[in-house]
């Protein structure tokens, strides 16, 4: 199943370079929508992406070959986002809050907001370890143990996560987007 | 019943429409979902949720990077060093390998110490000498020959050789040659009485 990716990895170990774009190509639009949805920007979304590609290659000898290259990629992402956001957004990241705190004339706030993700509205209110579970398990459909692989924790907690996460969303559409709950 | 029965369901509906739920709770839940049209209700919400955000995701995803932005992204990681950390041998990396090479090490090192230990305990004792006072400051082991014999001391020869009266004679006249030979190494003493007069008559056969 890693054979693929094994041979890719250990043609860049042994010094041919060209084999990392192959290797990680595959997963940059995953990763992209992924860290966008986590940092609520496409800037610094892609900021995130660029430090997990940079990351990946360096750290590349410490691949365990018997593994999924899937999930540790998005691991060393997941990371990646988590110090990105501690450092740069250190107050609620709150996608409304953001731009609130932005320097920009009301006008241009207001039409901001207007134009933010439904996606982004509804997951407001969730904590940064719901966003996570929440977002790769029902938006990446990864499976429960994956998702407990890369989040770094225990299936038990990713089942409580999701059930609060999940109890959280359909309330914030219950009041925002009631249409969506008609058939 | 069915009231209690809906407050326990209402926990796992949630995990139940995503198909998250252990096999354990399943077949309770649905046996109770299928006669309690509220919690059926509650159930179908959270379907509708989920579905209309999986919805929302796929129309978002049409951004993608920038060519020209990937190819720089991809020479700017290549062009790092990568990281350079020890990689054991392939039967190292098994787990079952690496813990059973812990306790061997272990021992062996335990081994090591043990040889060394009793290798540096092997030296001789040194028995601390304590030399008499009555020890001449230089004693030398004569050769084989009489003649060089280094006197250490002189002293009235022991009255248990003598008769009493010969000894109050010979205490006046030093007639007596006493040598006291110490070794440094064991301690052991030897003493010789020579009597000037004394002759060596061979038995006659």
């Amino acid at each position: 199943m890693y054979e693929r990716e094994k041979g890719l990895v250990e043609l860049v170990l042994s010094g041919n370079s060209e084999a990392f774009e192959p290797l990680v190509k595959p997963y940059r639009k995953r990763l992209l929508y992924l860290a966008y949805r986590l940092t609520q920007n496409w800037d610094d979304a892609m900021e995130v992406c660029q430090e997990t590609m940079l990351r990946a290659f360096k750290y590349l000898r410490k691949y365990d070959s018997r593994k999924s290259f899937k999930n540790w990629i998005f691991k060393i992402m997941l990371n990646a986002a988590r110090n990105y956001i501690k450092k740069n957004l250190p107050f609620d990241t709150d996608s409304l809050g953001r731009i609130e705190a932005l320097d920009l004339r009301p006008e241009e706030k207001q039409a901001t907001k207007e134009f933010q993700s439904q996606l982004l509205e509804s997951l407001k209110g969730l904590s940064p370890r719901e966003r996570e579970i929440f977002l790769l398990r029902d938006i990446d459909e990864w499976s429960v143990k994956e998702t407990a692989k890369i989040v770094g924790c225990s299936t038990g907690a990713v089942r409580v996560h999701l059930c609060s996460a999940r109890k959280k969303i359909k309330q914030t559409i219950k009041e925002k987007f009631p249409h969506w709950l008609e058939k | 019943m069915l009231r209690m029965n809906c407050k326990r369901v209402k926990k796992g509906i949630p995990l139940l429409a995503g198909k998250d739920l252990p096999r354990k709770k399943l077949e309770s839940l649905i046996d109770h979902l299928e006669k309690c049209p509220l919690c059926q209700q509650e159930l179908e919400e959270y379907k509708l949720a989920l579905e209309r955000i999986k919805i929302l995701a796929q129309e978002e995803e049409k951004k993608d990077w920038a060519e020209a932005e990937w190819k720089a992204l991809m020479e700017r990681a290549i062009a790092q060093k990568g990281e350079r950390i020890f990689i054991p041998a392939g039967w190292l990396q098994k787990r079952k390998y690496a813990l059973a090479f812990i306790p061997i090490m272990f021992i062996a090192s335990i081994g090591i110490v043990y040889i060394f230990w009793n290798r540096l305990s092997l030296k001789p004792r040194e028995i601390p000498f304590k030399p008499e006072k009555t020890i001449a400051q230089k004693v030398e082991l004569p050769p084989l020959s009489p003649e060089k014999i280094i006197e250490v001391r002189t002293k009235i020869a022991s009255p248990t050789a003598f008769s009493t009266a010969e000894s109050a004679e010979k205490a006046e006249t030093p007639e007596t040659l006493t040598l006291v030979l110490v070794s440094p190494e064991t301690g052991l003493k030897i003493t010789w009485i020579f009597n000037k007069n004394f002759e060596w008559k061979e038995e006659e056969k």
